[in-house]
């Protein structure tokens, strides 16, 4: 039986951050781009949670980096997207835009509709 | 990048997230939290970051566990639009601790008597605890670096000595190892501003005292060399900024002044900083002056110069890399080949140093004191242990009275654990508001302490040492609380958790359960209570022994009055004659009885000290004498001081005329070397010298009131000429007109002779009674506390367990059981808990007393009637905790009792 699992909008969120950063996405960057872009706050403990929640759904890889050749410099984990990951993201921004199709509440500066 | 340091969140935050984050993830997290800190706190300032850390802080608890919950159990699926409520585990704190409030309102009485108790308990705790921790934690105020900093004596088989000047002068000069060494002398001195003068706490100290403690004047300036350097020294005075704030305008304002230092004109060069009293906790001096300054009072040049005397202590600072025990082995080396070279002979023994590294409490009382807190931290640990019993009988008792109402819960489905967490909870409420009690009360006695006036004033005796309440006492008392909480709450939770709950359903609960707990609570509490009533005891004891120690001298209707014959130029040709002349006219005094002079105040604790050789007694291999304390009297001492003349003779004037030299020495000097013999006329060495004995005078107490007696001796003041001597008085005459009447006689041989104290000796040896007198008043509250603790408490348990029979009574009395066969059967039962407590803790007070027995003098560790009024005491409340309920009981009609089931 395949699970059909949706996507909690946060966990969108962060897949669409770490695909924003390219390679190298971290915690603090992650979070950072979050607070920028998506302008949230974000509890660093809740995206941890998420994160590791979005490596034991298979969506995520990790891996622990070198620390950083500063004093002090700390490993730091760098998250990128598996293929069940990508497609996840596919299978909710495709939902979204099936939603959103037809409403006209929302004006979109941008012009583009769904 | 160099600069200021990256603003970092406190570690404490981290060590809490552990508690919820995956230990995996927490470098992670935590590194963000660092890094998104230092960015908020660039960008957004401190407060911002501040919140946004207890946010993340805050926020990141619930979705870890959410996590757990479902890596546990599979995903959680939450309708989307419900407000999340609280986590479980908070969720089941607060519902515990809701809950226990609720049920512990309900009980009123209890919970007062409960909290009460912990309070005196932990309250004890706190107190004692913040003495502790004012004496050996907070440091000293106003001291500032104390890296390298010793404290120098000499060592003399392992006693501390005063050191010669010029012997810490040469090491001041040539130690390799020390970077400085100043020398000091304290005494007290009346301290004159105009017309009023105060008695104060005053250092003499060598120009350099300030230098090694590094410190800086408030104002003005502290010692040049050239006017400080003994013997190069004029009257010149630093003075504490709390004296100064005291008598002139402003501190700084006293620079320049002219004060009197017992009315010899001194000038004010500079201030002390601001709380600096001593480099010793709770020593707080008012004034600095050169060591060798010649004000009346203080120490003399003569004394000073000499190389073998024994007048001052020492602190000094470690040379980089140097250690105590380098620095100790150089300066008794340096100083034995010193005094090798001013004597022009080999010494008796090497000079050996003691170099200690520095602490608040000055090293020669420092074992002293940290055993006499010890003990006291012991004492009062009992009483709280004793609390702690206490509550945990009426915790056990109310679980016993709870038992339908746990077995309702038991049978509705909590689980064995969540008993024992709400039962615990409440026990902890409890002990939570017992040290919310216990630390008001420590606030209360503290301040109490402070506000302490010793009997009879010490100069720079000063409790304002911080006895306050600090981060290290709070934690004390919360953890005193957490721990025994837990420790004295988990065996009667359990117990309560762990029953069938049928019988008690039934309506049957009351009659069993509890019952070997109750007796090991019993037992302990009993144990408790005798090792700290016979503790206290015995403290009490020592004090009431100590009005009536044998001093071996009788102080009363005697004046001492100071003389110091150097200051008015008198040399050692003038000074005898002069003493002999005192004497005379103050014994023509009406109502004067007898009068003496002596170099040493009895019990001053400073007798000298020498090694002594006796012919045709072998010096054990190790030694190079046997040890000895001396005085040099007059003609007269004895009789002023009442001490009985055994065998031979005191000092006569005539002894001037004598050859030979003489000395009178005391009974356990005679019984030592001359066992069953008489020792007239035998002599013994003080190097190579010889002295004849005259006489035998009874023991006495010399050095303090707990030593062991002491070889002594006593020389005539006509042989050994002391420039500075204490003239003692006896008679009826008292008081001012005495202290007139004396000064009168003095200066009408010579009007130009400065005056100094006088003083009724019984007052001036009061001071040397204070501290087993504070010993004995503490040990004795402390007693009085755990008297009612293990009254109430083995009177309360006592009573309660027999209350719990009052149905078998009845039962045995409706099956034609006597009254007083139940009762004795009730008795014999009820008491042996008590019993076995009363041997175990007599067993136990026997094996500890003995390590009290340096604190208490002329009482036996094992005294007879300490033990003996303690144990009568507890076994007839034993007895009575057990009559009186069995009593109660048995008058009840047996068929009231059995219908009530």
């Amino acid at each position: 039986m395949t699970k059909k699992v949706f996507l909690q909008e946060f966990e969108l969120l962060v897949l669409l951050a770490i695909l924003r950063l390219g390679p190298g996405g971290y915690g603090a960057a992650i979070a950072r781009e979050l607070e920028e872009t998506a302008e949230r706050g974000v509890s660093i403990g809740a995206l941890y949670a998420t994160l590791a929640r979005l490596v034991d759904k298979g969506y995520l890889v990790q891996h622990v980096s070198d620390p950083l050749p500063v004093k002090g410099g700390r490993a730091r984990k760098h998250y990128a997207l598996t293929g069940a990951g990508e497609a996840a993201v596919e299978r909710s921004a495709r939902t979204l835009r099936r939603m959103m199709d037809g409403i006209e509440l929302l004006e979109r500066p941008t012009g583009t509709s769904g | 990048m160099s600069g200021r340091p990256e603003p970092r969140p406190p570690r404490g935050l981290r060590t809490l997230m552990r508690l919820w984050v995956d230990p995996a993830d927490l470098d992670f997290v935590w590194s963000d939290i660092e890094e998104g800190y230092a960015r908020r706190v660039r960008d957004r300032g401190r407060a911002h970051a501040a919140r946004w850390l207890l946010w993340q802080v805050r926020t990141s608890f619930e979705p870890w566990s959410a996590l757990r919950t479902e890596r546990a159990e599979g995903p959680v699926r939450r309708p989307a639009d419900q407000p999340k409520g609280p986590t479980p585990m908070l969720d089941r704190l607060v519902r515990d601790i809701s809950y226990a409030a609720r049920s512990l309102r309900r009980r009123p009485l209890f919970v007062g008597a409960a909290v009460l108790t912990l309070t005196i308990g932990i309250g004890a705790n706190t107190a004692i605890f913040s003495v502790v921790n004012g004496v050996l934690f907070r440091g000293v105020e106003g001291l500032g670096d104390t890296d390298g900093l010793v404290e120098i004596s000499r060592d003399v088989d392992g006693q501390f000595f005063d050191m010669a000047y010029p012997v810490v002068d040469h090491i001041r000069e040539n130690s390799g190892e020390l970077d400085d060494v100043a020398g000091l002398i304290t005494g007290a001195v009346a301290l004159g501003v105009e017309a009023e003068a105060d008695v104060v706490m005053s250092f003499s100290v060598t120009d350099n005292y300030f230098d090694v403690l590094r410190l800086q004047p408030f104002a003005g300036r502290f010692f040049f060399e050239e006017e400080a350097r003994f013997p190069r020294v004029r009257s010149v005075a630093v003075v504490s900024h709390r004296f100064a704030a005291r008598r002139f305008e402003s501190p700084a304002a006293a620079v320049g002044s002219v004060i009197r230092v017992n009315s010899h004109p001194t000038e004010i060069i500079g201030i002390a900083p601001p709380g600096f009293g001593s480099h010793a906790v709770g020593l707080k001096a008012d004034i600095w002056v050169p060591l060798g300054m010649r004000a009346p009072g203080l120490q003399g040049a003569d004394q000073l110069a000499h190389p073998e005397s024994g007048v001052i202590e020492g602190i000094g600072r470690l040379a980089t890399g140097s250690t105590a025990e380098r620095a100790r082995s150089e300066f008794g080396a340096l100083a034995t080949a010193f005094l090798e070279d001013a004597r022009g002979a080999a010494l008796e023994r090497p000079y050996v140093a003691r170099v200690e590294n520095w602490a608040p409490v000055p090293a020669i009382i420092r074992t002293g004191v940290k055993a006499f807190l010890a003990v006291l931290m012991v004492l009062v640990g009992l009483v709280l242990a004793m609390a702690c019993l206490n509550v945990s009988g009426m915790i056990l008792s109310r679980i016993t009275e709870r038992s339908p109402e746990l077995a309702v819960r038991q049978v509705l489905g909590a689980g064995r654990r969540r008993l024992v967490r709400q039962l615990l909870t409440e026990s902890l409420v409890l002990y939570g508001a017992g040290a919310i009690g216990g630390v008001l009360l420590a606030v209360w006695a503290t301040r109490l302490l402070q506000a302490f006036e010793p009997p009879v004033p010490i100069p720079g005796f000063d409790i304002q040492l911080s006895f306050g309440i600090d981060w290290r006492v709070l934690s004390f008392a919360l953890l005193a609380a957490f721990t025994t909480g837990v420790l004295f709450s988990l065996a009667p939770a359990l117990r309560g958790a762990d029953r069938d709950p049928g019988p008690a359903l039934a309506g049957r609960g009351r009659t069993r359960g509890g019952t070997r707990m109750r007796s090991v609570l019993v037992s302990a509490q009993m144990g408790t209570t005798v090792l700290l009533l016979v503790g206290a005891g015995l403290f009490a004891r020592a004090l009431g022994s100590l009005e009536s120690v044998e001093t071996g001298w009788e102080t009363e209707s005697v004046t001492a009055m100071d003389f110091d014959l150097e200051l008015s130029g008198y040399t050692s040709d003038a000074g005898p004659d002069f003493y002999t002349e005192i004497r005379d006219r103050v014994l023509a005094i009406p109502g004067i009885e007898a009068a003496g002079f002596a170099s040493k105040l009895p019990l001053a604790g400073r007798s000298s000290f020498g090694d002594i050789n006796v012919p045709g007694v072998e010096t054990p291999p190790d030694r190079y004498g046997f040890p000895a304390y001396n005085n040099t009297v007059s003609e007269g001492y004895f009789d002023a001081l009442r001490l009985q003349i055994l065998e031979g003779r005191a000092f006569e004037a005539a002894d001037s005329g004598l050859e030979q030299r003489i000395a009178v020495i005391n009974e356990t000097m005679a019984n030592r070397f001359w066992p069953g013999d008489s020792p007239i006329g035998r002599l013994f060495l003080i190097g190579d010298i010889e002295y004849h004995v005259v006489g035998v005078v009874e023991d006495a107490k010399y050095n303090r009131l707990t030593e062991e007696p002491l070889n002594f001796y006593y020389i005539p003041s006509t042989q050994r000429y002391q420039p500075q001597m204490v003239l003692y008085a006896r008679g009826d005459l008292a008081g001012a007109p005495l202290v007139a009447a004396l000064r009168g006689a003095a200066t009408q041989i010579d009007p130009d002779l400065p005056l100094l104290a006088a003083r009724d000796l019984e007052e001036a040896l009061e001071v040397f009674f204070l501290p087993q007198r504070i010993a004995a008043w503490v040990a004795g509250a402390l007693g009085l506390v755990a008297l009612i603790l293990g009254a109430v408490g083995v009177y309360g348990i006592t009573a309660f367990a027999v209350g719990q029979r009052t149905r078998e009574v009845g039962i045995r009395l409706a099956l034609g059981a006597s009254r007083a066969s139940v009762m004795r059967r009730m008795m014999g039962t009820a008491l042996r808990a008590p019993a076995i407590g009363m041997a175990v803790g007599t067993i136990l007070a026997v094996l500890v007393t003995r390590f009290l027995a340096g604190f208490l003098a002329g009482v036996s560790p094992l005294d007879p009637l300490t033990f003996g009024l303690v144990l009568g005491g507890l076994a007839a409340i034993s007895v009575g905790a057990v009559l009186l309920p069995t009593r109660r009981a048995s008058a009840v009609d047996p068929s009231e009792t059995l219908r009530a089931d």
